[in-house]
């Protein structure tokens, strides 16, 4: 079991590429095993960081600084835990959904003008390009690079992770070939492709001053000078551009928006939080003793900012699934309301520092199970109506029941309603701000809850009016894919219910004095 | 001023040149050209890196190393941009980033 | 297809900005190189103490494929990611033939009958010489894949002649390859991505060949893949 974390990233991968290589339609069976496999030692990595306490590997046996670590703790098992609860949700959705694309596409055999460069005669007979094909794959790595993420402790090899992560998701945004994919994707991968390099000339300066890239001894070493603190900078905008913080997030929505609804709910869900991972463990490990109360300030404000203005954009949107994207440009800020909340604002000993972290977190993960469900709801209304434009949806809350309460659930742990897994993290961070006599934020924070309303209410009210014009019988939809849409939904309710043994998972290794050390000492 | 100092300041210059570059230019080309570019500014200063560490004769093999990674991934993006680029203007007739708000 | 050339940049105010922007960003930059150390030794002894151990002598080398094997198995990931999202955007599971059959003409006839043995030659020595001396993987593959790319410019049939599967072996085998000798030893005791030392050599090797052929199958596929259909409009060849 201990060696759990290194099968969590070789699985994927495996399947990843076994998927890749046989192809056609055994690429989805495939990639189901590989889902299943990767979420069970998902769960496994997380039972024994639970167990043990942080888990440390050497690869290579090669001895930091010279060879590079693996390193779960806490946060790293609850955001695995994570992706591999979200990533099957989204596996087995995508199962149906492919499998009623590929359909689609397969049928005519009638020979087409273009036949020979899309069907490759191979020796057995033709093959056939299929989303679903491409897909599994893709989505294996994807995957995979999340872990990878989740796992390095290398700053160097962290870089490599963001590449392939950000690669992975284009590749999959442009799956169906859409004009406004290809645009999309274009844009998000210069704009991460700038991330990335503000990010590396980070790496390169800390290593000239450090000269290692082990985070452990970065950490150790309580870096203050010029050279760490523009390093840090540079680091913290290039992730700030990937996570999307207004006013970098003029990529997201249309990039969330444009991919098909499994791709949609992993970008969002997900994709988002990689980056927003590596920037808090940096920020509270590594630049810990460079960063300023100014700064945090400051990117709290942006956080706010971004809360108000998603929020606005979300409401205004004509079509659901650029409404859902908005709406997590709005999410994208409530976490980074976090980093002045555990700042070194007041009391650097303070026990709202790791309350706020963890509410931070903990919001993290209920937008992670309420985002994908919105998003995988969309993709089964737009597949079934054949739109997603709001206003015309009046009514079909009679006719697709699950999907609107799922969206309705979702929707409450966004806005931060008891009992939902949102309400934890909400509270937690309004109790850390109020403690720390930053109320401010708590205006903030409340605010955003009543403009997340907003949209949830427009989509809502719309689904349940009656006077409805009669339209075409919808297209039928797998129940797959609905029970998948409520289950994630359900995750981000119950999640909210039985809190205490995640938010434990998260002491262990936390960069902060715990409730449970201060209980010691 | 030190070698390593010289090298070091015309990284950053030619890094800081890249971000006007992309800022300013809109033809998709010379976007993803200053995105290189500047990948070229961050492993110019790794190899001055290197060379400011070498002990006997043999430069620090770990930048080295870095760089060597960092061209693959940055070839990889750069070439993944230009298929992008390339499909894009095939389909539309732009060369540059547009859609219907037509902010770029 | 309004303004299709040339491109107006960026208006008055947003260079201004933009110029103030970088000068900043200089300005910083400066800042933070000028206050680091200008005498200072890295990794070099450690990499150095240990490279005895490595399999190889050539420090970058060393450090690459043993010490941080980790990195290069994963940007191999990144070029198979790049090389099949372009396939993706081609929504093709091959590429298709270079599409003018003309004649190439004696003297690139000729040429082309002299570099391509000339370049393979040049990559199988870059490769080798990586243990010891700068070259390796990556280079030889650029070599390669210029080669193939030669050949395909100026009409011979040879990335069009892969079938699907070839196609996708080729891209996959450094990455699948370098996973699965890793993995294979995994499950038999070793630390993952470690090596026996008295193999670590043998090992270097054949992982270093397999990259060097996805090196140069992935850049002639993201050369090739790259073109926009041109299945829609003129004549292509396809397989014949």
């Amino acid at each position: 079991m201990s060696l759990a974390g290194i099968w969590v990233i070789l699985i994927p991968l495996i399947c990843g590429l076994a998927a890749f290589a046989v192809g056609g339609r055994s690429a989805r069976v495939i990639g189901l095993i590989g889902a299943g496999l990767t979420f069970l030692l998902s769960g496994l990595l997380v039972l024994h960081v639970w167990q043990s306490g942080v888990w440390i590997y050497q690869l290579g046996g090669w001895d930091v600084p010279l060879g590079i670590s693996l390193r779960a703790d806490g946060l790293s098992a609850f955001l695995i835990g994570m992706t591999g609860a979200v990533g099957l949700g989204i596996s087995l959705y995508a199962v149906r959904y492919f499998e009623d694309e590929d359909e689609a596409l397969t049928p005519d055999p009638s020979p087409d003008p273009s036949a020979p460069l899309r069907t490759g005669a191979g020796r057995g007979g033709t093959e056939v390009w299929l989303p679903g094909t491409s897909y599994w794959p893709l989505w294996m790595l994807l995957w995979a690079s999340l872990n990878v993420l989740f796992l390095s402790n290398d700053i160097f090899n962290l870089y490599v992770g963001l590449e392939l992560l950000t690669l992975a998701s284009v590749a999959l945004i442009i799956l169906q070939r859409e004009q406004a994919a290809i645009v999309a994707g274009l844009r998000y991968l210069l704009a991460a492709f700038l991330g990335s390099m503000a990010y590396l000339l980070g790496v390169a300066l800390i290593y000239a001053d450090a000269g290692v890239l082990d985070l452990g001894l970065l950490a150790d070493a309580e870096l203050t000078g010029t050279a760490t603190q523009v390093a840090g900078g540079l680091m913290a905008v290039g992730l700030l551009l990937k996570a999307a913080l207004f006013p970098l997030h003029f990529w997201l929505p249309a990039a969330h928006s444009s991919a098909p609804a499994p791709v949609s709910a992993a970008l969002s869900a997900l994709v988002v939080k990689g980056a927003f991972y590596l920037l808090i463990r940096l920020w509270f490990e590594v630049f810990e003793s460079a960063g300023t109360v100014s700064v945090e300030q400051m990117i709290g404000a942006l956080g706010a900012v971004a809360i108000v203005v998603g929020s606005f954009q979300a409401i205004r949107q004509a079509r659901l699934k650029l409404m859902i994207a908005y709406s997590t440009v709005a999410q994208v800020g409530y976490l980074f309301i976090m980093i002045p909340l555990a700042g070194s604002f007041g009391d650097p000993e303070a026990s709202w520092r790791f309350e706020a972290w963890t509410g931070g977190l903990y919001h993290a993960l209920s937008h992670g199970f309420a985002k994908a469900s919105m998003f995988l709801a969309a993709g089964v209304l737009l597949s079934a109506l054949g739109h997603d434009r709001v206003w015309h949806l009046a009514g079909s809350a009679s006719r697709f029941p699950v999907i609107y309460l799922s969206f309705g659930i979702a929707g409450m742990s966004l806005m931060g309603l008891p009992p939902s897994a949102g309400f934890v993290g909400k509270w937690l961070m309004l109790r850390s701000a109020v403690e720390s006599g930053q109320w401010w934020w708590v205006v903030i924070l409340l605010v955003g809850g009543l403009l997340t309303a907003g949209y949830v209410a427009i989509v809502l009210s719309q689904a349940i009016q009656h006077d409805v014009e009669e339209h075409t019988e919808p297209h039928p939809v797998p129940k797959l894919m609905t029970v998948m849409v409520f289950a994630l939904a359900a995750m981000s309710l119950l999640l909210g219910l039985r809190a205490a043994e995640p938010l434990e998972l998260l002491e262990i290794g936390a960069p902060f004095q715990t409730l449970m050390s201060m209980v010691e000492d | 001023m030190s070698e390593f100092l010289i090298y070091a300041l015309v990284a950053a210059a030619l890094f800081a040149i890249c971000l006007h570059g992309i800022i300013t230019r809109r033809h998709i080309l010379r976007k993803i050209l200053a995105l290189n570019m500047m990948g070229s500014a961050v492993f110019l200063l790794l190899i001055t890196i290197a060379e400011r560490n070498q002990v006997d004769g043999v430069a620090d093999p770990v930048p080295h190393a870095m760089v060597l990674t960092g061209i693959v991934v940055a070839v990889s993006a750069t070439a993944f941009a230009l298929a992008l680029a390339r499909r894009y203007h095939a389909q539309t007739g732009h060369t540059e980033l547009h859609d219907e708000d037509g902010s770029t | 297809m309004e303004n299709r050339d040339p491109i107006p940049d960026s208006g008055p105010i947003v260079r201004v900005l933009s110029i103030i922007l970088g000068l900043a960003l200089f300005g910083i930059l400066a800042t933070a190189v000028l206050e680091l150390d200008v005498e200072a030794t890295g990794l070099t002894d450690t990499v150095m103490e240990r490279i005895g151990e490595s399999g190889v002598d050539h420090p970058p080398t060393a450090v690459l494929l043993n010490f941080r094997a980790y990195d290069t198995w994963l940007e191999v990931a990144v070029l198979l990611l790049a090389a099949w999202g372009a396939l993706v955007l081609r929504q093709a599971t091959r590429l298709p033939e270079q599409p003018a059959a003309r004649s190439p003409g004696p003297v690139l006839d000729w040429l082309v009958r002299m570099l391509i043995p000339l370049a393979i030659v040049t990559g199988v020595y870059l490769l080798w010489r990586g243990t010891d001396a700068p070259g390796g993987a990556f280079q030889a593959g650029g070599v390669i894949g210029a080669a193939l790319l030669l050949l395909r410019l100026s009409g011979y049939r040879s990335i069009g002649l892969f079938s699907a599967a070839w196609l996708r072996g080729s891209l996959l085998a450094g990455f699948a390859g370098f996973m699965a000798i890793a993995t294979l030893l995994f499950i038999t005791g070793w630390t993952f991505l470690e090596y026996p030392p008295a193999w670590a050599g043998l090992i270097i090797v054949i992982v270093e060949l397999l990259i060097t052929w996805s090196v140069a199958v992935s850049f002639v596929a993201l050369f090739v893949a790259a073109r926009p259909d041109d299945s829609a409009s003129g004549p292509v060849g396809g397989e014949r």
